[in-house]
């Protein structure tokens, strides 16, 4: 079914939206990517991730107001919907759990 | 200070790929990022950094269009899908049903196409001249003293010169007559049709000229105008002029100038020819001298070219002055026949150049394209529409019978909104896809059968008729007339149900389907009708061929002598006379001849044949009463006669003997020379089966009159024989194909026509019962299905699988009785109608019909068995389990 996987990137795009909470569009969220991961990205690549993210119900987005930056040009605006907060959740929580199942002798 | 830009071409590359309504928001975040890096990375990097930007967003997820979402589609596309798919499980749920229909349907549309193909052929003849509507052929219509018909589309010489010359309307006449002649390249000789014509001829029709002048070309008498096929043949090139071409000339070749190239004509043109010669080189010194003013011959077709835009009332007024002109020039010689002949009535008409093919009053001769009749295309039409109507039932019945199945589906439908005129919407557009889809199969089955067609039609229709913009257009209609015939019923009578009930009840509450019965009565009726009128054609062809005409025809060979070898025929004859193989031969004019006689004074019509003094013992005609005629007697061979019994009972006074009497002729120049009948002979079948027997008169025939040779051969030796014959012909006529006929086949090319039409029928007929058939074997296959769990009860409670079967097909095969008993007097009247044609015919005897009603009985017994067999011999237990 559509939506049940989540991929590494758009995982990571996912995050950046909801670190943005309320300014997330696409050039903030490269911003975002590239402060916490250090390395560069494609705003291509970050605006295919939430093409694919908003198709499949994780992200909602609308038109944003008129800024006085970027020529005067409109942004559009990333929100992470109830859905797309419940997968990173399940995401988090299955890693959790996967770590907690690692036993302590795994590591010497 | 100006802020830093980004590089041109890749905002320009990026405006031209983005989509419209995503340019904003990118161009922002692309300008954000690209000024913000210049404060970090510097300029150069920026710029670099925006361009991979730029190319990173080349991606089809960003460049796709969104109308989807500006413009929601119009809604009613959800039902329209609804339907579609609804229609297709339908299709899916019976495979056996949908192939029935769709099958069926296929033959009917096939049928119906080729026939298209037929008619649209025929009125597409000689459509192709510029001045068509103008042309006009010269007939001659009237009264014979006996108040029989006459009709005739042979003219003579005069009337085109005296019609054009007396009459302002005319603009041009020409002359057209035809010969297959022979051609002559080194030593291989061949026929060809050459028609002579008129130096007008270009300027009446619109063949092609590829080369030569059309003023000039046929100025010459010795030149000679050919197609491109021709030449091609013959040279191997186009660039043929003032070659020369060996064309026989009665006995001998001569060689002819080529002064143009025309296109070879079409083969829906009644003008159809090889060659083109002048018309003044076809007349010989003498010919010239008596036909020049002798309005009552006919051989050979006038074409008058009137002028433009005469109103069709004015051709009433032409065909008056034509009969002034007629009279003015004729009057001496018309009164002096009507002395001779008693009173007739005889006028020149305009027959139209256009409808000439399809009028069968006139006929099409002396080198013109047989004609047809519009008769054809009627008949024809008639077989395919009936095929075209059994497809049809079998589609209502199908449909209506199944549609008990889709009773919920329509309550559903109305009980959620659905109007009358939606839901019949519905049920015709199924019909609509189901024709559709059964085009495609017709379409393939025309493809693949249409040459075995065109042989069976007698025509040379091509794939290329079906790819015309009318033939499209036709066929755009018949898918929706066939829509409207098998859609419309059922829809209206699926859309009438009352949801109340349907959804109340279970459907066996339904009121069962009872059209199917008397439309599968009428199925049957057709194909029986078609089943009967195939067995009496086939009947009758083997009464023709067994029939006893008078005369043998076992073993017996026929050549033709060529034109102009007469008199070597004498030699081959004798050179055959007692050769190893060859037990008799003889000779004999050929075709059918026929003169004018004077017994006491009065004209009388009579055959006349030719022949020589072996012929009738050849053929073993007896002679009745007085003797033979013998070779070496002068008075035999200059005026004695035969004449057969016809002759002398019709014309002969019966009150003496016929032997002694005195039968006159008169040649060229009117005068009368005395024949004496000394011997009667059996009549005999001189022309075809249609006719009664027609007065003969024979006389000794000079060589160069009998272009016939007749040999018997010895059965046991045929193969001898034939080879003998044809080293003797090789020799003693050189340049020559030789060819043979068994003169039990010549009978059968007398009814090449009917032949014909027996295979069209045979054909027909089987696809009739084919079709009918296929409905009956549906129907059975829905009735078992209704009553499994009525069949299972009744084996339960006992019921042998014989009482299963017997109640299953005994309903059915009552309907095929009901359809024969309604379908022998229509098939027995029609039989009836067509063999009163034939003077011989067959009995039509009640053994005829009952051998049909048994095998149509026994096809449907087989075809209802297959399907009640089946469900009587089901486990009760599997058909009673489910619920």
């Amino acid at each position: 079914m559509k939506g049940t996987y989540l991929g590494e990137f758009e995982e990571v795009v996912l995050l950046a939206v909801a670190i943005r909470a309320g300014d997330a569009y696409g050039a903030a969220v490269v911003n975002e990517i590239e402060q916490q991961m250090g390395r560069s990205v494609n705003l291509g690549a970050v605006h295919s991730a939430l093409n694919r993210l908003q198709e499949k119900g994780l992200v909602s987005s609308e038109m944003g107001g008129m800024t006085a930056e970027r020529g005067g040009r409109r942004k559009r605006l990333y929100k992470v919907t109830a859905y797309g907060q419940r997968a990173l959740e399940e995401i988090r929580q299955l890693r959790n759990q996967m770590w907690d199942a690692i036993p302590k002798t795994a590591w010497s | 200070m100006p802020s830093p830009t980004p590089p041109r071409f890749a905002t320009y590359l990026l405006h031209w790929f983005l989509a419209a309504h995503r340019a904003e928001e990118l161009e922002g975040d692309l300008d954000e990022l690209f000024q913000q890096r210049v404060r970090e990375v510097g300029l150069r990097k920026a710029r670099w950094r925006y361009i991979r930007d730029v190319v990173s967003l080349m991606r089809p997820s960003l460049i796709k269009r969104q109308t989807v979402l500006d413009f929601p589609g119009p809604t009613h596309t959800a039902m329209f899908r609804n339907y579609f798919k609804i229609a297709w499980r339908n299709l899916l749920r019976s495979p056996g049903l949908s192939t029935i229909n769709i099958v069926g349907l296929s033959i009917g549309l096939a049928a119906v196409m080729f026939i298209l193909l037929f008619v649209q052929d025929e009125v597409s003849y000689d459509r192709f001249h510029a001045h068509g509507d103008r042309l006009y052929r010269v007939v001659l219509n009237g009264t014979s003293p006996e108040g029989n018909e006459i009709a005739n589309g042979a003219t003579g010489l005069p009337q085109g010169p005296a019609f054009a010359a007396g009459m302002p309307e005319v603009t041009a006449f020409c002359r057209v007559k035809g010969y297959e002649m022979l051609v002559r390249q080194n030593q291989d000789v061949e026929y060809h049709q050459v028609m002579y014509v008129d130096t007008s001829f270009f300027d009446l029709f619109s063949f092609k000229l590829l080369a030569g002048n059309p003023r000039t070309l046929l100025n010459d008498p010795g030149s000679v105008v050919i197609t491109d096929d021709m030449a091609r043949t013959y040279f191997g090139t186009t660039d043929v002029l003032n070659k020369l071409l060996a064309i026989d000339a009665g006995g001998n070749f001569e060689n002819y100038r080529i002064t143009g190239v025309v296109k070879t004509p079409p083969t829906n043109s009644s003008l159809r020819f090889d060659l083109l010669r002048p018309f003044v080189a076809s007349l010989s010194p003498d010919q010239k001298a008596w036909a020049q003013s002798d309005w009552s011959e006919g051989f050979l077709n006038t074409f008058l070219l009137l002028k433009p835009d005469m109103p069709t009332a004015d051709l009433q007024t032409t065909e008056q002055k034509m009969a002034t002109i007629f009279e003015k020039y004729a009057g001496q010689q018309l009164a002096q026949l009507r002395q001779e002949q008693g009173a007739f009535r005889v006028a020149h008409q305009l027959q139209p150049f256009l409808s000439m093919h399809l009028d069968d009053r006139y006929e099409l001769s002396n080198g013109l394209e047989r004609g047809s009749s519009s008769v054809y295309s009627y008949v024809l039409s008639g077989i395919a529409g009936l095929i075209l109507l059994l497809a049809g039932i079998n589609f209502i019945n199908l449909t209506l019978a199944r549609s008990l199945r889709r009773t919920k589906e329509i309550g559903i439908r109305k009980v959620t909104g659905s109007t009358r005129q939606q839901l019949i919407g519905q049920f015709v557009g199924e019909t609509f896809l189901l024709t559709l889809l059964a085009f495609v199969p017709a379409l393939i089955l025309v493809y693949v059968l249409l040459p075995q067609f065109s042989t069976l039609a007698n025509k040379a229709l091509t794939i290329q008729y079906l790819l015309t913009p009318q033939t499209v257009g036709l066929f755009a209609a018949l898918i929706v007339l066939v829509t409207a015939l098998a859609g419309f019923y059922p829809a209206r009578v699926l859309s009438g149900f009352n949801p109340a009930k349907v959804l109340y009840g279970r459907s066996g509450l339904v009121r069962s389907y009872s059209t199917g019965k008397p439309l599968l009565v009428l199925q049957f009726v057709i194909a029986i009708t078609l089943l009967i009128g195939t067995a009496v054609l086939h009947g009758q062809f083997r009464y023709i061929q067994t029939a006893n005409v008078g005369y043998e025809r076992a073993d017996r060979v026929r050549m033709y002598i060529p034109w102009g070898r007469e008199r070597q025929g004498e030699l081959l004859k004798q050179a055959l006379q007692n050769r190893p193989g060859i037990e008799a031969v003889a000779r004999k004019s050929g075709g059918h001849r026929a003169g004018t006689y004077y017994i006491r004074n009065k004209a009388v019509k009579s055959g006349n044949e030719w022949v020589d003094d072996q012929y009738l013992h050849f053929v073993n005609i007896p002679i009745l009463k007085g003797r033979g005629l013998r070779a070496n007697s002068p008075a035999d061979s200059q005026s004695n006669i035969l004449v057969n019994e016809t002759f002398a009972k019709r014309f002969l006074p019966t009150n003496q003997s016929a032997i002694g009497q005195v039968v006159q002729r008169q040649d060229e120049g009117g005068v009368r020379h005395d024949l004496t009948v000394v011997g009667v002979v059996r009549d005999y079948q001189y022309r075809s089966l249609r006719d009664k027997p027609e007065p003969v008169l024979f006389q000794l025939g000079r060589a160069e009159q009998m272009n016939q040779l007749y040999v018997r051969l010895n059965p046991t030796q045929m193969q001898a024989g034939l080879q003998t014959i044809e080293q003797a012909y090789r020799q003693i006529i050189p340049f020559q194909p030789f060819s043979y006929h068994f003169m039990e086949d010549d009978r059968l090319n007398d009814y090449a026509d009917d032949a014909r039409w027996k295979e069209l029928m045979t054909d027909a007929a089987l696809l009739a019962i084919l079709i009918a058939g296929l409905g009956l074997f549906g129907m059975v296959t829905l009735t078992v299905e209704q009553r499994t769990k009525e069949i299972g009860v009744r084996k339960v409670l006992g019921a042998s699988v014989l009482e299963i079967n017997r109640m299953l097909s005994g309903s059915f095969l009552k309907l095929v009785l009901v359809a024969f008993l309604i379908a022998v007097p229509i098939g027995w009247y029609a039989s009836r109608q067509w063999l009163d044609t034939f003077v011989y015919r067959m009995d039509l005897s009640g053994w005829l019909f009952i051998s049909v009603g048994l095998s149509v009985l026994f096809f449907a017994l087989l075809t209802v068995s297959f399907q009640s067999i089946k469900a009587a011999l089901m486990n009760p237990v599997k058909s009673l389990r489910s619920e």
